[in-house]
């Protein structure tokens, strides 16, 4: 009962807050990602999923809630897509859906070969996957995360 | 999907009323994903161990059936995984141009169907009758033959060549350099490698990265 209540409140809620979705997607390139890794003075979560993917999709609220437990030390998250370009809508409307609120691109480079490996040379190529980065030092995961696992590894970079 | 809501609820709340504690005790996910297991699969220049899997036709098919083949075109692939269906049309082409000239080509689907039902061994099925698979299409059920491989995606694609009664490993990576849109490859790796194979010189790019569906293991 009690969680029916909060089902039902966050519904309420839903429809209040809803307007703070982000329903338009960025579309950017491998040199925009760059910037996103080599930014300083910060730790960025980038974490890299698709929205056809269950794993990436059933972690996304494990970052939403890193994002908001960290916003006060200098955390910020970003989501990349891998969906294809021509599918940008579906994406839009599912980060409408699951009312993301962390910033989500959509990398259009299909030449996959070309910048993975400069995400790192760990990166097999399968997501999810996240790459923790303070502009020096870069920390990647080809793997799913839980809440607990990832605040672990926030907290090496402070 | 409920238990999603919920936990996306319980954030906003806890974002508003600013009892952040509340999101942080809360059991927030499932136990992560099974991690795909280190890639500890064939090498370059490996011998590969011949297997034996089930065809959608119901029959166990293996390596040897194939002795007139002078190599194979194997490639990890599945129902569910949109990098695959990118890619359907171009590996039917792939077996199209190069069955007949002795490297058939071998799909095998290495996902745990219980993760995507999509991938069941009936799913598969049915793909393959409405796409007319010129190939076979193995199911790796207990996943011993993706793991020997050491297959991490799909698509993934292995290009076996036949060398003194052996069949060594020659490429491993993606078909080629466009996921999204056929018109828009400027380089074939898995045809660049047969190409060279077929007139008995050592291919030249041997090993390519792609992103694609992470293989699901059984846990």
């Amino acid at each position: 009962m009690k969680i029916f209540r909060i089902y039902l409140l966050f519904t309420l809620l839903s429809t209040f807050y809803g307007s703070f979705a982000q329903n338009n997607i960025e579309v950017i390139k491998f040199t925009e990602l760059e910037q996103f890794i080599k930014a300083e003075n910060k730790i960025s979560v980038i974490n890299f999923w698709a929205s056809w993917c269950k794993p990436c999709v059933s972690e996304i609220p494990v970052f939403e809630t890193l994002a908001d437990n960290f916003r006060l030390t200098n955390v910020s998250v970003i989501f990349i897509s891998l969906d294809f370009k021509r599918d940008l809508e579906t994406v839009e409307k599912f980060v409408a859906e699951h009312q993301i609120k962390s910033k989500v691109y959509l990398i259009d480079e299909p030449d996959y070969n070309g910048w993975i490996d400069k995400v790192s040379p760990q990166w097999s190529g399968a997501i999810p996957a996240t790459l923790i980065s303070n502009g020096i030092r870069k920390e990647f995961y080809e793997q799913s995360f839980d809440y607990q696992s990832l605040s672990d590894k926030i907290r090496h970079f402070f | 999907m409920k238990k999603q809501f919920l936990i996306i609820g319980v954030m906003f709340l806890s974002s508003i009323v600013g009892v952040r504690q509340i999101a942080m005790a809360l059991p927030l996910a499932e136990l992560p994903e099974t991690t795909a297991p280190a890639p500890t699969g064939y090498a370059l220049g490996d011998a590969i161990s011949d297997f034996k899997l089930k065809n959608i036709d119901g029959r166990m098919m293996s390596l040897a059936d194939f002795p007139s083949a002078k190599g194979f075109i194997i490639v990890f692939t599945s129902n569910h995984c949109p990098f695959s269906k990118s890619y359907e049309d171009r590996v039917i082409a792939l077996d199209r141009k190069y069955a007949s000239q002795g490297f058939p080509v071998i799909t095998i689907n290495p996902n745990d169907p219980d993760a995507y039902e999509e991938d069941s061994f009936a799913n598969m099925q049915v793909r393959a009758k409405e796409k007319g698979y010129p190939f076979p299409y193995l199911t790796d059920d207990t996943q011993v033959v993706s793991k020997a491989f050491g297959a991490m995606r799909t698509p993934q694609v292995y290009v076996l060549k036949k060398e003194g009664g052996k069949i060594i490993v020659s490429y491993i990576g993606a078909i080629d350099d466009n996921a999204q849109d056929p018109s828009g490859v400027t380089k074939r790796y898995v045809e660049d490698a047969v190409n060279n194979l077929l007139v008995g010189k050592p291919v030249v790019t041997t090993s390519t990265k792609a992103v694609g569906c992470a293989i699901k293991w059984k846990s």
